[in-house]
């Protein structure tokens, strides 16, 4: 049985050095422009004990000429990947973007974009994909969804509404589609798995299997693996000696305790049909380049930073989603 | 004096004959004109493209109006340009034309001006040209 190898990473605020300036993020050099490259392709390529992704999707990348740099950085062999870019329309929006390895993916089409306005960056990438090995095509949903961060208070016109909306789209639009549909949903959705869009009447992120596997509404309601790490890594009541390390993350982005970053799967990429999800392997690649232990032992993602010139630290202040399925 | 009855207590409570804020209804009027002017631009006849001006969510900033395009020969293409919302008091309303970043303006004139610079951005000139010549094909498109 074969298996396919999916990651998706929000890379951090990549862009083109001009921009990175006026926006005052991102590289201001074209050294940390070209170090932070090299860095991101180096780690995407060990992923899966340095195998690589067979798809790989990102977000915060500012440009399709940086989404192609980004590729051609892995040092595996990406040169005749299937790729697929949605732009963003500002200098200062990042877009979306998926790969797919020739050796195992045939083809890659874009079926659906949402964008909340016409000039808003993309926050839904509907990408239907022909896998080689395998006739019924399957359904990879690249999100990357409003941030909690930036005019939301101020304004009053709410962040988390664009969330819902977001939610409400996907839901909708995964109706549309047959009750037997393969839908794989990765990202960064900026809520958590309990938080009201993966609860919404149109889409559902649930907490069991089974709760995908038995509804009718099989395309909509996806079960969502990051519920598993919403919750303590280790017991609570074990002692926990100096020099305690947690067994696995409890954040996907930042100093904080958010779980951003998810991977929901449909009733047939549960059953198999022709997808299988390998629960286990679903991490958040466990690479001393991308995380550190913070002093209670937590695992913390490394965001990019370092001076003009270097050296530079980290890689992104979100940590990379990996997860493999099988192939019937 | 005989009590009200509950209708004429609603009635009086809620006086929705009485006309909104004149600076609401002075911004909303600006708003229908540029959806006006739009709907000539991408297709004077109304027929293979319609623009509107739909209310949406009601939020802290006020109420919530899209400028939608609908194309609906072009396997029902909708897409909204930008966002406006308007309070009850009319001022400020908040402009929302990029998913992020709104601008607050104070009067019908500011947010002309603001719209204004909006529209003549080239990637906007050019998607508008782009749904004026959709619309055109799509008369011969049904779906």
């Amino acid at each position: 049985m074969a298996d396919l190898n999916v990651a998706f990473w929000n890379v951090q605020n990549l862009f083109d050095v001009p921009v990175a300036k006026q926006l005052k993020r991102g590289p201001q050099s074209t050294t940390e422009r070209e170090a932070k490259l090299d860095r991101l392709g180096g780690i995407i390529g060990d992923f899966f004990g340095k195998r690589g992704p067979d798809l790989f999707a990102v977000a915060e990348v500012g440009s399709r000429t940086l989404f192609d740099e980004l590729i051609d950085r892995i040092h595996r062999p990406y040169s005749n990947a299937l790729r697929v870019w949605e732009d963003a329309m500002m200098p200062q929006h990042t877009g979306l973007g998926l790969v797919g390895r020739d050796d195992q993916i045939a083809g890659l089409k874009v079926l659906d974009v949402w964008r909340p306005t016409a000039a808003a960056r993309p926050r839904i990438m509907l990408v239907e994909c022909q896998i080689r090995s395998v006739a019924r095509p399957v359904w990879i949903v690249v999100n990357h969804w409003k941030s909690r961060l930036k005019n939301s208070a101020a304004a009053g016109t709410s962040d988390w509404q664009d969330r819902l909306d977001a939610a409400d789209w996907l839901g909708r639009r995964l109706a549309l589609a047959s009750n037997m549909q393969c839908v794989i949903a990765i990202g960064d959705f900026n809520c958590e798995p309990n938080d009201k869009p993966f609860n919404t009447l149109q889409l559902r992120g649930t907490r069991h299997a089974s709760t995908a596997i038995g509804s009718a509404r099989a395309a909509a309601t996806m079960y969502n693996a990051g519920w598993r790490y919403v919750t303590e890594p280790d017991p609570w009541e074990y002692p926990r000696p100096p020099g305690y390390q947690a067994s696995r993350p409890r954040t996907t982005y930042g100093s904080g305790s958010v779980i951003f970053d998810q991977l929901l799967v449909s009733k047939d990429t549960l059953l198999g049909v022709p997808l299988a999800l390998r629960e286990n392997s679903v991490t958040y690649h466990p690479d001393p380049r991308v995380f550190r232990y913070n002093a209670r032992g937590h695992i913390k993602p490394v965001a990019w930073s370092g001076s003009r010139n270097g050296p530079f630290v980290g890689a992104s202040d979100h940590l990379p989603l990996l997860s493999t399925f099988e192939i019937l | 004096m005989a009590a009200k009855t509950l209708e004429q207590r609603l009635n009086a409570a809620l006086r929705l004959d009485d006309p909104p804020a004149p600076a609401y209804a002075a911004m909303e009027n600006r708003l229908n004109e540029i959806v006006e002017l739009l709907q000539k631009q991408i297709d004077k006849t109304r027929k293979n493209a319609q623009v509107a001006l739909e209310p949406g969510h009601l939020v802290r900033a006020g109420q919530q109006f899209n400028v939608v395009v609908y194309i609906p020969n072009q396997n029902r293409f909708r897409d909204t340009l930008f966002r406006a919302y308007i309070p009850a008091t009319g001022s400020p309303v908040t402009l929302d034309f990029i998913g992020d970043s709104p601008e607050e303006v104070d009067t019908p004139d500011q947010m002309e001006e603001r719209v204004i610079n909006f529209l003549a951005l080239d990637q906007i000139r050019s998607m508008i040209r782009t749904l004026r010549e959709t619309a055109a094909k799509s008369s011969a498109h049904k779906p």
